[in-house]
């Protein structure tokens, strides 16, 4: 599992949770991982977006400018899972080397 | 200085990405937030426009905007070239100035497949833009675009007026000096076609794609040139036959007509 894989799974995992606006996405990823530029961040959610994980929809506002939001598809959690699931094996497989 | 990298990120994320996804990605990271913050956040705004673009559409779009360059450069600048190393050839053949003849060998050796380079830039012109944001249309012309089409458009006359002479013979009855200027001048109407064509290139990309029209005429200017500046410099039109001005005439008509055809096309 590549960091990317780990950025990808932090935003569907994030997306999960309830739609969010793109702005908000970037903030709490690069509050988590501040080493990675919000370019290369918002580069994987319109990865996401284009492969069909996610999908983009103009919120409601009143006042100020109208936020697109993004929340999770089918594929997107099938998505999730698949990286959840390599994630916790990569997190065992170090955990039995001892590494906390 | 917010306006500065503002303005920097919007020219690199337009020239990185297609017109209708660079205005959704300005919009989605770049409004309301501080110059500061942009900078920490974002980085240079180079690296974070390439970070967001396509791998394979931006290289597609390079290589599209690096055959585009070639088709109007190498009718627009060779002429040039080749006619600059005549004169230096005859004037300072002593100092072994010699090496020179390669840009005329060069410019002659183009000549016949100006067809091929007119026909791939506005076909690739046509189609390798995508869409901007469909509003495009119904907005008035770019500033620029019509003087700047009115420029070529005398360019191209001052073309045809030199095809006049050659076709119509009057060049030998008239004073050498203007004989030999109007070459030089010929080629240097090209150059500047090209210029102007590289410029449109980029404004299509960046701004309307309607900026293609300069970019057709340019290209059609440029060819038209380089095909009027090889009959001067070639040596097997036989001047006693018959007719021999139709084929040629109907050939820059030909060039003429496509270009124009082209340039209509690109502002409807």
């Amino acid at each position: 599992m590549l960091k990317r894989d780990l950025l990808e799974l932090c935003l569907l995992y994030l997306m999960s949770q309830g739609d969010q606006y793109g702005y908000e996405l970037l903030r709490r990823l690069h509050d988590v991982f501040p080493d990675v530029q919000e370019s290369a961040i918002y580069a994987i959610l319109r990865q996401l977006c284009r492969e069909g994980a996610t999908e983009r929809y103009q919120g409601e506002v009143s006042g100020g400018p109208a936020r697109k939001y993004y929340r999770l598809t089918q594929a997107g959690q099938d998505r999730r899972d698949t990286l959840l699931a390599a994630w916790r094996e990569m997190r065992d497989a170090v955990a039995t080397l001892g590494v906390q | 200085m917010r306006g500065d990298y503002l303005s920097e990120l919007s020219r690199a994320v337009r020239w990185c990405l297609p017109p209708a996804e660079a205005v959704e990605v300005l919009g989605e990271i770049a409004a309301d937030r501080a110059e500061e913050e942009l900078r920490r956040e974002l980085g240079s705004p180079w690296s974070a426009a390439r970070q967001l673009a396509q791998t394979k559409a931006y290289r597609r779009w390079v290589a599209v905007f690096a055959v585009l360059t070639a088709c109007i450069l190498l009718p627009a600048v060779l002429p040039l070239l080749s006619k600059l190393s005549d004169i230096v050839i005859f004037r300072f053949h002593t100092y072994g100035v010699d090496w020179l003849w390669w840009f005329i060998s060069l410019c002659d050796k183009v000549v016949p497949f100006r067809g091929g380079l007119l026909l791939t830039g506005m076909a690739l012109a046509l189609a390798g833009f995508r869409h901007g944001s469909g509003e495009e249309r119904r907005q008035p012309l770019p500033k620029g675009v019509v003087p700047l089409l009115a420029l070529l458009l005398a360019g191209m006359v001052f073309e045809w007026v030199i095809a006049w002479v050659t076709l119509a013979m009057i060049w030998p009855g008239m004073p050498s000096e203007i004989v030999i200027s109007l070459p030089l001048a010929m080629t240097l109407d090209m150059f500047s076609m090209g210029i102007v064509g590289i410029f449109a290139l980029v404004k299509a990309r960046m701004a309307d794609r309607r900026w293609r029209a300069v970019y057709i005429l340019a290209l059609t200017g440029s060819i038209l040139g380089l095909s009027i500046f090889s009959l001067w410099t070639r040596m097997d039109v036989l001047f006693s036959d018959t007719g021999w001005q139709t084929p040629i005439l109907l050939r820059y008509i030909a060039i003429t007509t496509l270009g124009l055809v082209g340039m209509g096309g690109c502002l409807c």
